[in-house]
Parts: structure tokens; sequence; C-alpha cells
């Protein structure tokens, strides 16, 4: 007997509750793993890739007082700062066992090559997770050389490990052209095998070189870093609920005098007060409503346009070009794939979709 | 519509996890589909089913729990101790967390924006002369005219020699760490009865040390000079008035201070001491309240588990190990 159709109140409710419970849970699968197409991915990807090169050629330019027998920071130094009274460190690192500087570089060389196949989309998921590992191990062999950039890159990539962003504006697709369609025309047993070893060194998925293909691991990447991305505005908006020069105004004057930062004069905010104390109390309660403000459809566009303003504005004024360009390509996850595919076709005059074969209907990318 | 539907006239509808179908809507009839207005129409789609979709739910929200309690077990420590909730819930992820770099507070320009610091060294081919006196704040002006002619300056960061920009930002986030672990060389008395404070006083004292040693070599390196001397340099943050009004740089020297090695007793000038300088709005020449309490770097986040994770206990002790550190402190 179908369970609805029962006329016990005690089943019915039992009942009402249980599809309660599935609702939510479905809903829950739907929010993190609606396939979807990879082509904002490919953008962070690309922007990430290039930015974790440039990050290891800064190491590399500095290795000597970073790695090595010379560092400021010796091997003997670093142990002792992560000896924890409690014995629980985990920031391990093989490049803390070795004082060899030639090793450090090497490790650094392998970091910017796998950065770049990451930004070019060559062999997709092998060079992110030898980018992201190789980025990691530096992370934490340089103690006290680190900042917010360091922690954006690694979010980034550490999402992207599991998506298929290979799919759009990657070496991995003109790859999968090629070997897909000499796979159609004659399947030899070479054609095969390099098939089956670009699959795996790519982490491609499917039988076609469709850059619109769908993939839940797209849409759970995108939702794992939109989460990560509305906690760290939560924390950084309830940090400066704690500083008094937030609320009186000056908070952003003072980062405007911060010479030590200044890569463009921002002094002159000086001279409109009002200005200036609107723009602390816009950032604070921007960065802490964050998280609510940047899921409603028509309060997104706002919300990320903020985050180009602030952002932009710190690596513009405050040195941190770097730092801000990947908060706003962070930001990016919030931009709907389905946009930035029609710019993607736009731009490169990409053939519509429409024409590639059988079609499956898929969700909203973002509801 | 479509849940009135599915609740009374579609018992069939796929209302179990365990029949989700990723390519399809929830709570829509088998019939309906998505609006096609923000579709995306493709050849594949690849979706998730069986028992991955549970474990890949599991490890999601295992992961965005440990990003989240990270930066909510720093928020919840106070002079007194540690929210037990939050830091039960990070012992359970630290391993995890830490290692993959999470462990993070998200202090960015919070709570307040702070003064810069910078690592000036002296490298001499004699004994370097020491500061007037070690135990207060001394303007940089007064230091440099202690230099001796053969003398070497390195400073860390410096802005004509580290670039691009991003290496001189390495170097910058050396010199606040630097400056973060400072400990000072002696406990008072009262202090040192505690012997938890006591303890990890000598272990702060200890890094600070060696660092700084670490540092002495690198002077001496670099210089290729014998004798050197590592100063903890404090660049003000200057209010409108004197930059607008006055008319005087933000880069200007006079902004800078040479950082005590120890603290005075006593809050009065030192008979020792040189005159501070006079900078305009400020007529009496004498340092105001550091900017730099409560302070943090834009773009900067706390590390925890390190030196600058700060054991209660020393944030308890009065002394302030925390200067321009990251921890949030309602008693300053």
């Amino acid at each position: 007997m179908n369970h609805l159709t029962s006329t016990d109140p005690k089943t019915r409710e039992l009942m009402r509750t249980e599809q309660t419970n599935a609702r939510f849970i479905q809903s829950l699968l739907v929010f993190f793993f609606q396939p979807s197409s990879a082509h904002t991915l490919a953008i962070i990807r690309c922007a990430t890739g290039l930015m974790l090169a440039y990050v290891h050629c800064i190491w590399l330019l500095g290795s000597t007082d970073f790695f090595g027998p010379d560092a400021i920071i010796s091997n003997e130094l670093w142990r002792s700062l992560h000896e924890s009274p409690s014995g629980n460190d985990f920031k391990w690192t093989y490049l803390s066992q070795t004082n060899s500087l030639l090793t450090a570089q090497i490790h650094e060389g392998i970091a910017i090559v796998s950065a770049l196949g990451v930004a070019a989309g060559l062999f997709t998921r092998t060079s992110l997770i030898i980018a992201w590992f190789t980025t990691l191990m530096t992370t934490h062999r340089l103690t006290g050389y680190l900042f917010g950039l360091d922690q954006v890159v690694l979010m980034l990539s550490f999402y992207l490990m599991f998506a298929q962003s290979g799919r759009v504006a990657s070496l991995d697709q003109w790859l999968a052209n090629k070997l897909f369609s000499a796979k159609a025309s004659k399947p030899d047993a070479g054609t095969k095998k390099a098939i089956k070893l670009f699959r795996t060194l790519s982490g491609w998925h499917g039988n076609t070189a469709d850059p619109n293909a769908l993939s839940w691991k797209n849409r759970a990447a995108t939702r794992m870093m939109q989460i990560h991305v509305c906690i760290v505005y939560l924390f950084g908006g309830l940090g400066k609920l704690r500083g008094e020069m937030w609320w009186d105004g000056t908070a952003m004057w003072y980062s405007a005098a911060a010479y030590d930062y200044q890569s463009m004069d921002l002094t002159w905010i000086g001279y409109f007060p009002v200005l200036g104390a609107l723009l602390s109390h816009m950032t604070v309660f921007w960065e802490v409503s964050y998280g609510a403000i940047v899921w409603p459809r028509w309060l997104r566009p706002w919300t990320l346009l903020t985050a180009v303003m602030v952002h932009g504005g710190i690596a513009i004024f405050m040195g941190m070009i770097t730092f801000g360009m990947m908060m706003i390509i962070a930001n990016l996850a919030f931009v709907s794939p389905e946009l930035t595919r029609r710019i993607f076709q736009v731009f490169l005059r990409s053939p519509s979709p429409a024409s590639s074969g059988t079609s499956l209907r898929s969700a909203r990318d973002h509801r | 519509m479509a849940k009135k539907n599915k609740t009374t006239s579609n018992p069939t509808l796929p209302l179990s996890p365990g029949s989700f179908d990723s390519t399809k809507p929830p709570f829509l009839l088998p019939s309906q589909t998505w609006p096609t207005s923000h579709s995306t129409e493709a050849t594949e789609a690849e979706t998730i089913s069986g028992r991955w979709k549970w474990l890949a739910l599991a490890f999601i929200g295992f992961h965005l729990v440990a990003v989240f309690v990270e930066p909510f077990r720093f928020f919840s420590r106070s002079n007194v101790q540690v929210a037990p909730d939050a830091e039960f819930a990070r012992n359970l992820i630290h391993p995890y967390s830490q290692f993959l770099f999470l462990d993070h507070g998200y202090f960015f320009f919070a709570p307040n924006p702070g003064p810069g610091h910078l690592i000036r060294i002296l490298a001499s081919p004699d004994p370097v002369p020491s500061i007037p006196d070690e135990r207060r704040t001394t303007p940089l002006r007064v230091v440099k005219s202690l230099d001796g002619s053969n003398s070497k300056i390195i400073q860390l960061p410096d802005r004509n020699t580290h670039t691009p920009r991003l290496l001189y930002h390495r170097y910058f986030m050396l010199s606040e760490f630097y400056y973060g672990m400072f400990a000072p060389p002696e406990l008072g008395e009262e202090l040192r009865s505690n012997s938890e404070i006591e303890q990890n006083w000598k272990r702060d004292r200890g890094l600070y040390v060696e660092l700084k040693d670490s540092l002495h070599q690198y002077g001496k390196r670099v210089s290729g000079l014998d004798f050197t001397r590592v100063d903890r340099v404090e660049r003000e943050l200057p209010n409108a008035e004197s930059i607008l009004k006055d008319k005087v740089s933000i880069s200007d020297p006079r902004w800078q201070y040479v950082l005590p090695e120890s603290f005075a007793n006593n809050a009065g000038p030192s008979p020792q001491s040189p005159p501070l300088p006079t900078l305009p709005g400020r007529p009496n020449g004498n340092r105001p309240a550091s900017t730099s309490r409560n302070a943090s770097r834009p773009g900067d986040a706390p590390q925890l588990n390190h030196p600058g994770d700060r054991p209660q206990s020393q944030q308890s002790s009065g002394v302030d190990f925390t200067e321009g550190e990251i921890i949030p402190s309602p008693q300053r």
C-alpha cells in the first residue's frame, strides 16, 4: 500500500516529516551536485595558474634568503617555530628536511611549470595537483613570509582539483578534439592508449570534446569556493567590528596613510572625511553581510561590483595587486557559468551549443 | 504548484534521496523541465549517484566545517579562555585544517589598520654603537645620527632593492612577523612567580633571540661586514591634519621610531634619552599611544599555532607580548 494513501493520521504525519526531510536533502544534493559547465571555473583556473607561477617565480628570485643554508628562517629555526608545546603541529613539508638550495630551486621550478600547465589547461588535473601540492609545501616551509595571497591561491587551486575546468579554454580541449576525432575515424590501439593516458593525466570525463559538457564536479567545486569566500568575508567583517577605527570612520584614512603599503597616493581622501567614513562603514557592512547578499540574483551584481571596487582599490593603492586580483577572481565563483559561456561565445566565436548534437537539458546554473 | 502536485497527486515522485537524479530539478513532475532561459545545452552530463554522493556530501560538510571552525576558534578567545565549543571543534579538525593551510583568522585590516614595521640592520666593520636607551622608543633620526660613516644599512623591506612588489611584500611580512615575535628580555618578579607564564616567556624569548641572531647573520652575509645591530622600526600612522595641512609626507622619516628591546619601568623620559623631535600637530613631540594596538595588516592573517598565536597565559599576564598582534583584547 502506498503510504500517501494511508488513513492513519500518525502515519500521514510521519510521512509528511519524511517528505520534508527528503525534500531538504534533495535540495542540498541539487545545490551541491547539479551538473554545470566549466566556463567560469576555466577563467578562475587560468588566473590562478598564472598567479601561482608568478608567486613561485618570486620565491625563486629570492631563494637564497628563503631556502637553503643561508635562509633567514633556517630549518632549525623553522622547527623551533613549529615545535608546539602540545606537540601537535601538522605543517609538514619536505622542504624543511633539507638544507639544499638546489633542491628548493628545483621544487620551485616544478611548481612554476605545473602552474603554467594549470593556466594553459594542459593535463589539467595532474598540473593542478602538482601545483597545489608544491605550493602547499612552499607555504608550510616559508612561515613568516605569508599573507592573504597564499591563502587565496591555495584555496582556489584546491577546489579546482576536483572540477572539470580543463573542458574550456585549455590545451586539453584541443587534445581531446584531436583524440576523439581520431577515435571516431580509426580507433586503433595507439589511439585508445593515447586517450587512456590523456584521461588519466587530464582527469577528463566523457567521450566528446564538447566544452559545454556538464559535470557535478564543477558544481561541487564552485559551491565550496563560494561558501569559503563567504566565510572569509564574514570573519573579515566581524574582525573589523572589533576595531573602533571602522566605526569612527578613520579606518580608510589610516589605511591610506600606511606608507609601507602605499603604491599610489590615496591621502587625498583625507580632504573628504565624509567619503572616508562612508567607505569605512560600507566596507564593514558589505563584508559582514556578504554571505547573505551575494546569493539573491538581484543583489549579486551589486555585491560583486563592490568586491571589484574594494579589492581593486587595495590592488591599486595599497600595493597588493596580487592579493586584490585574486580576491576578485575568487568572487568570480559567483558568476554564472552560463553568462561566462556567452561571453566566451562572443569573444571566441565558438559554435552554438545547440548544434553540438543530442542535448541534455540542464538545470539553471545558479538558482 | 509543483509542490502541490508532488505531495498529492504524484506519489511516485522521487522524493527519496536514494532516487535523486541530479540532472533533474527537484519537486517537478517527470514531464516538467527547468525553464529554458538560463539553461545550457550540452552533449554530455556527468552526474553523481549511489554512495558517492553521500561520501562527497560528507567530505564537503567536513571540509567546510574545517574552513569555518579555525577563524571561529580564533574569534572565540579572550584573556580568560578560549570558548570550549570552539576549542573542541577545532581540536577535532586541526590536523586536517592545519595541513591544508586553512588555519586563519581572516583579520584583513582588522580590528584596525595598523602602522608598518620594518627591520633595520646596521652593519659596520667596527663595533656598532648601541641605542641610547633600549628601554624606550627612539626616533629614527636620533639612531641614524649614531650610525658610523663606514656603516651600511640593510632594511627589510626596501622599496629600492626589493622588486617586484610581491618580493617587497614577502620581506614586509617577515618584518611584521619579527615584530610580532618580540618577547622582552626579562620578566617582572610578579610574572616570574607564575611558572606557566615564565615557561611560555622562555620559549618565546628563545624564538625571538634565535630569529634575531639569524637576522644578524643575514646582515653580515649581505654587507660583508663583521658587526651588526638589528632594530625594530615602527612607522607610525599620521593623522590627516599632519599630512594635509602641515604638508608632512607620510614617507617622512620623522614618523619612524626604533622600538625598545626592553620595557621602561616608569613612564617619564629617562635622563639619557635624547629629546624627541617635534612633529606638526604634535606640539610636545611625544609619541601618542601607538596605533599598533589591536591592529593588523591588510591581506594579512594570523597563522595559528606559531608564536603569533599567544597562549592565554601570556595575554592575561599583563605583559604586552601582543602589541601589534591581531589578538583583540577588550581590556585594551
